[in-house]
């Protein structure tokens, strides 16, 4: 699976390297105006700028797989003896490595405004790991899905036209399915794991952000799905693949 | 004799189009095969499955005796007559790339076929001309120190010079351990490579037999053979 990653980073360290100088860029000048801006300005100008790069990331992670779907270069990593498992994983590891790599240099910039704030909510180091690793899970779960639906819809059309529409179509149908059996699941088995986020306590106040509340029948159905989808995928381009 | 690859009514059906119907093919151990035909006989295709990357609709495949699939990926070496190298490599790149990949990757072997197709590691694969890149292509995929070497038209669209240093390095490079199956419909230029031959057309073999006996049968060399087998085609 590291060979995988390796040659994922090695082929688009040039984005990754273009990418992190054009938000380091709008960022610097986001702070340089930010006084002009206003503070909540500037974090809200912050916050689309990293969002835009997230879409980016995400449109590229999608694009790494597909790509070796319908191009031809899918002759070089399909005909190599990798099991399907270490190509779907290491495409999915790569992504959100640069998922993380983009939070902590939208966080660094961020940082400015947290600082000049007085009495902002500070997140429990628990919640933000147990965040963190949600959030992974979510993205992780989103790629994957994606993944699926162009590996199913390669099955059906050969075509890279065809094959896109038909897996917009696999997609939504896959999400519509899942939401529908997880909230079906969510209301039969009603027990929640709830937590905390965000803890306010100084000389004059303490405070407590609403908490998050995690159905457990939905995260346990949602494991199982993402389960499911890795081996579906993993066994679709190792078995099944028509290149 | 051992028999390395061996096919039972293979059949391929593309929507309406049949590509290989019912074939049957066996390909003995240290010995050079042609599979010969026109465009669109179903040669590709067979490669296709044979390297398993593409899934048949019935019938069987085996390579030393193991369904083809994802084990015998480790030892056949698929030459597509495309170019599949990412555009951001060097030819240093898909070295590391093969020897991260391929655990019977020769580096020295693909530095010498290297040198000898005058090509060089710092060169980028993008800036490669067709008949250059054919070249690097075949060093990668003679650099294996395969069972099997799967060879889809390597002849196809390069000049005479380089056609003459792509068979040299197929002749040079090819062990007696390892077997060859050559697809091409440009048989003169590579008809002395090859042991035995196959005649294929709308995906059945409609002749085959040692390439000696052959000729000797029938008084002719095989591009002959090949001319009047296809002559309607």
């Amino acid at each position: 699976m590291h060979n995988i990653i390796k040659y994922e980073f090695k082929g688009q360290i040039k984005n990754i390297i273009g990418m992190f100088v054009i938000l380091s860029f709008v960022n610097l000048v986001i702070l340089y105006y930010s006084k002009v801006l206003t503070i909540q300005g500037s974090v809200a100008l912050t916050f689309v700028t990293g969002f835009a790069a997230f879409i980016a990331v995400l449109i590229a992670g999608i694009q790494t797989f597909t790509r070796d779907l319908y191009d031809d270069t899918g002759y070089l990593l399909y005909q190599t003896p990798t099991k399907g498992i270490y190509i779907v994983g290491g495409k999915i590891i790569f992504s959100v490595i640069q998922v993380i790599f983009l939070t902590l240099i939208s966080f660094l910039f961020m940082l400015p405004y947290i600082l000049k704030a007085d009495n902002l909510p500070y997140p429990t180091f628990s919640s933000m790991v147990y965040m963190g690793i949600v959030c992974v899970f979510i993205y992780s779960f989103l790629l994957l899905s994606i993944y699926f639906s162009a590996a199913v819809s390669k099955l059906i059309a050969k075509s890279k036209k065809w094959g896109t529409l038909s897996g917009f179509l696999i997609f939504i149908i896959f999400w519509t399915l899942f939401g529908k059996i997880g909230d079906f699941l969510g209301n039969i088995f009603n027990y929640s794991i709830n937590f905390n986020i965000f803890i306010l306590k100084n000389a004059y106040m303490s405070f407590t952000a609403p908490s998050i509340s995690l159905n457990i029948a939905y995260m346990v159905f949602e494991i199982v799905v993402f389960i499911l989808l890795l081996m579906g995928v993993s066994y679709i381009i190792e078995q099944k693949i028509d290149l | 004799m051992d028999t390395i690859l061996k096919a039972e009514n293979v059949t391929k059906k593309y929507l309406n189009k049949t590509a290989l119907d019912s074939m049957n093919l066996s390909v003995e151990k240290g010995k050079v095969m042609g599979l010969l035909g026109p465009n669109g006989s179903g040669k590709t295709t067979f490669l296709k499955i044979a390297a398993g990357l593409l899934t048949k609709n019935s019938g069987t495949v085996e390579i030393n005796g193991v369904p083809v699939g994802r084990e015998t990926k480790a030892f056949v070496s698929y030459l597509p007559d495309k170019q599949f190298l990412y555009k951001w490599m060097k030819i240093k790149d898909a070295f590391d790339y093969y020897q991260d990949f391929f655990n019977d990757f020769n580096r020295d072997k693909a530095v010498k076929l290297l040198k000898f197709m005058n090509l060089d590691e710092s060169m980028k694969v993008s800036a490669l001309s067709k008949g250059m890149t054919e070249k690097l292509l075949l060093s990668l995929c003679l650099s294996r120190n395969s069972k099997l070497y799967l060879l889809d038209e390597p002849l196809g669209g390069v000049d005479p010079v380089t056609r003459e240093k792509i068979l040299d390095a197929i002749l040079d490079n090819y062990s007696e351990d390892s077997s060859i199956i050559i697809t091409t419909h440009l048989v003169s230029d590579i008809e002395r490579l090859f042991d035995s031959v196959s005649f294929i057309q709308d995906g059945k073999i409609v002749l085959e037999g040692n390439a000696e006996e052959l000729r000797n049968e029938r008084s002719m060399s095989i591009d002959e053979i090949y001319r009047e087998v296809f002559k309607d085609a």
